[in-house]
């Protein structure tokens, strides 16, 4: 997986590429040499990639809290996205990963950034995207 | 960076926005055309690794599965099978093979909704196993033809037979 995620990111024009096998190692990488986004893959072992976002998010030692991030799973389940996305997960990018699925998930780190929240018990970015953000008219529970 | 206080319990969030960096550094245009088409060059180049690499795996999920079959309630066995299904079900649609991503992800959800592997769950785990080593065999891609359709309906009604029996 990681050599196609390597060719696909080489054919849109990313230069530098750093690769990891497991979440430690890329927490170890990415605080050597800070990155501009990563992609990373949920099923890693022993440190597998949920706990790496965790890492990225909340750590106080973490190289950018900001760090845009693409989850790559093929675990698709409802539940699964959700828990990504309330890790802070920025872009959830679905197994089998194609041409078309990868750079359309680029092109929305790129053009559409979101705000980021940090609330008591969240940080990350802003899980109410366009429309629904900007209308939300329910009940606030962003600081309860 | 702004605030705000909810309701009743005045607890406060904050929305940042932090410098956009990947726009800074690539400019306007995002992912153009031609580079998605470099991309799809990338994964066609990449196809017959896959295809060879795919053998190697079925013959090691095939053996996995024969050991889960003797021991069914081994976790670590379980594992083994269901990491070999899970890479499988992740790369066989990227390369045109959707059928590998079918029933890898079949087998990999059984697998996670099984709290015990009896006798009915481990004809599913066979059948679905072997289903992924005939289409890797077989070179099956794209829906498969007859041959697609005849494994698809195959698990399909096993499946749905374990599941009316349980």
């Amino acid at each position: 997986m990681r050599k196609l995620l390597k060719a696909l990111l080489e054919a849109v024009g990313v230069r530098e590429i750093v690769e990891a096998h497991d979440g430690g190692l890329a927490w170890m990488a990415m605080k050597k040499d800070p990155v501009d986004f990563a992609l990373i893959d949920w099923e890693m072992y022993p440190v597998d990639g949920l706990e790496l976002v965790r890492k990225i998010r909340t750590e106080p030692d973490s190289p950018n809290p900001f760090l845009p991030i693409i989850m790559v799973t093929g675990h698709t389940e409802r539940s699964r996205v959700l828990k990504a996305r309330d890790l802070g997960v920025t872009e959830f990018l679905a197994k089998p990963v194609s041409a078309q699925s990868l750079s359309q998930r680029i092109e929305e780190l790129i053009e559409r950034p979101r705000p980021y929240i940090r609330t008591r018990e969240f940080f990350g970015p802003d899980r109410r995207r366009g429309r629904k953000a900007a209308g939300y008219i329910g009940p606030e529970r962003r600081a309860q | 960076m702004s605030q705000g206080a909810a309701g009743a319990s005045g607890k406060k969030f904050q929305v940042l926005n932090p410098p956009n960096q990947l726009k800074a550094k690539v400019g306007n245009g995002g992912v153009d055309e031609a580079a998605v088409k470099r991309m799809e060059a990338a994964v066609q180049g990449l196809r017959g690794e896959f295809e060879s690499q795919a053998k190697t795996e079925s013959v090691r999920l095939a053996a996995a599965a024969a050991e889960l079959l003797r021991e069914p309630n081994n976790i670590e066995k379980r594992q083994i099978v269901y990491m070999l299904a899970h890479e499988l079900r992740g790369q066989g649609g990227t390369y045109g093979y959707p059928l590998i991503t079918r029933f890898g992800d079949q087998l990999c959800r059984y697998l996670d909704a099984a709290d015990f592997l009896d006798a009915k769950a481990l004809v599913v785990v066979k059948a679905a196993a072997d289903a992924i080593v005939v289409v890797i065999n077989n070179g099956v891609a794209g829906d498969g033809g007859d041959i697609g359709r005849q494994l698809v309906a195959m698990l399909d009604k096993v499946v749905a037979q374990v599941k009316g029996e349980a």
